[in-house]
């Protein structure tokens, strides 16, 4: 069983791979056929057309496109991305700079979300059919499709502009080096809040939704039944028999959303000039620096591809029969 | 036991109707005289009639006819039963508004989107503000004929204007003998009191924006776009799913595995990435949106028709209808459609109001149908330079944007239970 687990595993691997080399070959060709030059942004008229074809040299982008692909490929191989046109220093790098606020959004957001998702559903659950859960079901669709640009807006309004409690946008403050640890700490918290809430609450308000519908579907089964009149308490049938199969649908959710987040939020990072990867994955499109480009593609598909990986793995340990449809 | 409702759709679309009719019925008249007279110069001067008309001249007509259309087709109790007999609920209410809006912009609203009136006084006035509007005398004396004079003052009066001559707009103005004190454009300027036609005042119901342009106006002409964005960006997704997921389920192994792959890499990916590569590399405008917006959505289409699709042809209906020699098309559009029809709907819904969500983050970031139409999500983005002064630039489209995706979620879901009365 375990080496039929390993083969399913590399092969999944296997495929993942074939679908980065896919990604990355279509961002390739769509960049190469879009019109433009991305030299000519250094480049003045008045300069002689030996130097432009010297500054397209420096940049790999005299040879025929074919020539360009392989090169590229190999490069890529062997863990090298190019330099990026804009800042001048290897790409990875650059990314490198960009990772650490969206991996901490989206670690912080995943996790706020299934929180808050789990324990208003519970809240919810516990008073069925009353006012407060007919308002929170409500209340949750709205939220649900509430679009990040609106909430975020809002949520600045009140609390930037009416009550001055957060910062509106950045990732820290100005004084940010001057400050003890305790106090960095507070600051970057305090500059997190507004987009973590932006990030969270529609995310929340699905798993509120799967949550609900689940744990009530699951209670009204025979099982439990069977389970409460053999005499178990309630928290034991709650804990080991309900919540496990109501989390089934909610991780492969989860895996999804992650994905999302890990890929980076573009118009959240937007409102909030957050340096994450969405923001930076915009503007090097909007500059044309093709190399950051392709390896922010590429970064951000393997990030949802084990993002994906990683839920499964938690659902295979979850639920042990189905396995093999999982990592099929 | 929920009561049944007694209130139908079809009695709010016609409320609707009857308070256009009332409130807009002299412009409706005019409408109606303009086409006229746009018949009499077809054979008068058509050379003439050709350097006048234009799209606004088409909607104009368009909305007439429509506006005649809908009680008409309300009379027929074939249509009437089939798609507005449903009870009424607020999500349905405002899609019909919605696509009153989308349909007759210039009857609900007779302020140009784009009018900039009087900058220096209206700008970033707050809803429910009021503003004085002088009309100055005008001395027209043309040398045309009476029957294209007739046709040219119509159309005045008949077509919204960006850019209105014989208007001033002011917040307030005094009266100092036999002279009106008004600021214009940041200068104070004085007219005689015998140049000035009338004054009337006018309430702005949802503020004005940076530009001193009507936010009512723009709200509901950018209805107009989004729902056309949707409409083509569904339709797009639509046949490119069909199609493919047809081709898929019907074709060699070959075909279907690339399809499949194709399909994973596409979901392996988020779309808006591959939206706004395109939309940057290759330009943004109005086509490039809708065409891009839906070839990122055939996915989830291409999903279940290949599958249900492939489910169908086990069926034993789907064999004897084969084996009764029914070629390909016909099987296609009488055995295979009617029955996907349904998860296809439902889906589409989704479809619809997800584009409608990606159209407006994509203005947001400055990459939507350009600046030529109001859009909603490029008001949203103006607001926010403005958070400071003026909440309604964010709050009232972004409450539009809002109800719009909630309507179209209920929509959905209702469609779905309707379809399928199991689930829950």
């Amino acid at each position: 069983m375990t080496i039929e687990k390993l083969y399913l595993v590399l092969k999944r691997f296997l495929a993942s791979l074939f679908i980065l080399f896919l990604i990355v070959t279509l961002v390739f060709v769509l960049i190469r056929i879009s019109p433009g030059e991305p030299t000519q942004k250094y480049l003045s008229p008045k300069l002689s057309p030996e130097l432009a074809k010297e500054v397209q040299k420096s940049y790999n982008l005299d040879e025929p496109i074919i020539v360009q692909y392989f090169g590229f490929i190999r490069n890529m191989f062997t863990g090298n991305f190019g330099i990026s046109y804009e800042y001048r220093m290897p790409v990875l790098k650059v990314i490198s700079q960009h990772l650490p606020v969206t991996l901490t959004l989206a670690f912080f957001s995943i996790i706020i979300q299934l929180l808050l998702g789990y324990f208003f559903a519970l809240f919810s659950v516990k008073r069925k059919n009353t006012l407060t859960d007919k308002f929170l079901r409500r209340a949750s669709v709205v939220m649900y499709v509430t679009p990040g640009s609106v909430l975020g807006l809002i949520l600045i309004f009140i609390f930037s502009v009416h009550f001055d409690l957060f910062p509106s946008g950045g990732f820290h403050s100005y004084f940010y080096d001057e400050l003890s640890f305790p106090g960095q700490i507070k600051d970057i918290a305090a500059h997190l809040i507004l987009p973590l809430l932006t990030l969270s609450l529609p995310g929340a308000a699905l798993f509120f939704n799967y949550f609900r519908d689940g744990i009530e579907e699951v209670l009204q089964k025979d099982f439990v039944l069977y389970l409460k009149a053999n005499g178990f308490s309630n928290k034991v049938i709650f804990r080991k028999h309900v919540l496990p199969n109501v989390l089934k649908p909610v991780l492969s959710v989860a895996g999804i959303e992650l994905g999302f987040l890990l890929s980076g939020t573009l118009v959240t990072e937007v409102i909030f000039s957050l340096p994450g990867m969405g923001r930076l994955m915009i503007s090097s499109i909007l500059s044309r620096d093709f190399p950051l480009v392709i390896a922010c593609a590429f970064v951000s598909a393997m990030f949802i591809i084990l993002a994906n990986f990683i839920f499964d793995i938690i659902k295979v340990k979850i639920d042990r029969r189905i396995w093999r449809e999982i990592l099929r | 036991m929920m009561k049944p409702n007694k209130i139908k759709i079809w009695h709010f679309v016609l409320s609707i109707w009857t308070v256009i009719v009332i409130v807009r019925f002299t412009l409706l008249v005019k409408t109606a005289e303009l086409m006229w007279y746009v018949f009499l110069l077809l054979f008068d001067d058509y050379d003439f009639l050709l350097s006048h008309l234009n799209f606004q001249m088409f909607d104009a007509g368009l909305s007439l006819l429509i506006m005649l259309m809908i009680p008409l087709l309300l009379s027929f109790s074939k249509i009437r039963n089939k798609y507005f007999n449903s009870g009424i609920n607020f999500s349905k209410c405002f899609i019909v508004l919605l696509m009153y809006s989308f349909l007759l912009p210039s009857l609900i609203t007779r302020v140009h989107p784009d009018l900039q009136k009087n900058i220096s006084e209206i700008k970033l006035l707050h809803p429910f503000s009021i503003i004085y509007e002088i009309r100055l005398k005008s001395d027209g004396d043309s040398e045309l004929k009476p029957i294209k004079e007739k046709f040219l003052t119509l159309k005045d009066e008949v077509i919204l204007k960006e850019f209105i001559e014989g208007k001033i707009f002011v917040k307030n103005y005094t009266l100092e003998e036999h002279e009106y004190k008004i600021n214009h454009n940041n200068k104070i300027i004085l007219i005689p009191s015998d140049s000035i036609e009338l004054i009337k005042s006018d309430i702005i119901l949802f503020g004005t924006d940076e530009f001193g342009r009507d936010i009512f106006s723009r709200l509901i002409f950018g209805a107009r776009i989004s729902v056309f964005i949707g409409f083509m960006a569904v339709t797009i997704s639509l046949i490119l799913g069909l199609t493919l997921g047809y081709f898929a389920s019907t074709g060699n192994p070959f075909i279907s595995m690339t399809l499949n792959r194709l399909n994973d890499l596409f979901l392996s990916f988020p779309a808006i990435f591959l939206v706004i590569l395109v939309l940057a590399l290759f330009g943004n405008n109005l086509v490039s949106v809708i065409i891009v917006l839906g070839f990122s959505g055939w996915m989830s289409l291409y999903k279940i028709v290949s599958s249900e699709v492939a489910a169908i042809k086990q069926k034993d209906f789907f064999i004897a209808s084969e084996k009764l020699g029914l070629n390909n098309y016909e099987l296609l559009l009488k055995e295979i459609l009617p029955v996907i029809m349904v998860p296809l709907t439902v889906n589409l819904v989704f479809q619809f109001s997800n584009v409608i969500l990606v159209e407006s983050a994509l203005s947001f970031l400055g990459l939507g149908s350009g600046s030529q139409y109001p859009s909603w999500g490029a008001m949203i983005e103006k607001g926010q330079e403005y958070i400071y002064e003026a909440w309604w630039l964010i709050f009232i489209p972004g409450a539009v944007l809002v109800l719009t995706l909630l309507s179209f979620h209920n929509i959905a879901k209702e469609v779905n239970k309707f379809f399928n009365p199991k689930i829950t």
